[in-house]
């Protein structure tokens, strides 16, 4: 249920979101290096408006944090409440997955 | 294209502009900009203003609509007896001319959206007696509306210059 609290109400940007953090998983990243990653790891292409909504949020809600920099890339990282709930997340996913992967397998 | 981008930028709220604006900028400017980077950016823009990033702005709008609300009210009820409706004009204006320099030209924005739409609800809600208020009205009571505005605006300008002033 944790989970569902840190990415519930995102609607639209709940998965963005979600890629987001699995991205900043990897260690801080600033924006541009974040929409590269996602588009690697996922095949998504986040468009420059949906990633800093998800961004923004995910500041909003102390998932996130912005580091200190002196460019105007600035990087970012999970925070430990981040850590959390991607954990919690991942973990939901993977379940769903699984149930997936062996009910398909029966069928 | 980079102009582009800045235009696209100005769509977003100042606050957040202010905060997450060079980043945005700078991942548009870092990939090619075609026509879905550009709409994306602006459902992002209008995402951002109805979240209302500045929570403020919703209840000044809101605070708009119940003062265009409540003058049309009174608009449509007045019949010969306009001195209310001027009163409240006036000092409504005022205090937003004091409150904010900026804003000073929203009561005439309230006027000329709450009597012309009080007029036709007039009209339509009673069409036998159906007379709509004459723009004339609209016009006459801008001078309410700008002495209210010229008094609240002065005052504000007034006592910020006697808080600046050293004792």
């Amino acid at each position: 249920m944790k989970q569902q609290d840190s990415f519930g109400g995102l609607g639209r940007f709940a998965e963005p979101a979600v890629l987001v953090m699995v991205s900043l998983s990897g260690g801080a990243k600033h924006g541009y290096a974040i929409a590269n990653d996602v588009e690697v790891v996922s095949g998504t292409r986040l468009g420059p408006g949906t990633l800093y909504g998800a961004i923004a949020r995910l500041e909003e809600r102390g998932l996130i944090e912005a580091l200190p920099s002196a460019d105007r890339r600035r990087p970012y990282r999970l925070t430990t409440p981040g850590v959390e709930a991607l954990r919690g997340h991942v973990a939901t996913l993977a379940r769903v997955a699984d149930a997936g992967r062996r009910r398909l397998t029966d069928a | 294209m980079p102009d582009r981008a800045c235009l696209l930028l100005l769509l977003y709220p100042r606050r957040w502009r202010e905060r997450y604006g060079a980043e945005l900028l700078d991942v548009l400017r870092s990939r090619q900009f075609n026509a879905a980077a550009g709409f994306d950016v602006v459902r992002g823009a209008l995402d951002a203003w109805r979240r209302g990033a500045d929570g403020r702005l919703r209840l000044g709008w809101a605070a708009v609509l119940a003062a265009t609300m409540l003058v049309g009210w009174m608009s449509a009820h007045a019949t010969d007896d306009v001195q209310a409706v001027a009163v409240v004009l006036l000092f409504g204006s005022m205090v937003a001319g004091a409150l904010r320099l900026g804003r000073c030209w929203l009561p005439a924005l309230v006027l000329f959206s709450a009597v012309p739409l009080s007029s036709l609800w007039t009209t339509v809600a009673a069409a036998r007696a159906g007379r709509p208020h004459p723009i004339y009205q609209t016009a006459v009571a801008l001078v309410p509306v700008a002495l209210g505005a010229l008094i609240g605006v002065a005052g504000r300008v007034l006592l910020d210059r006697l808080r600046r002033t050293p004792a």
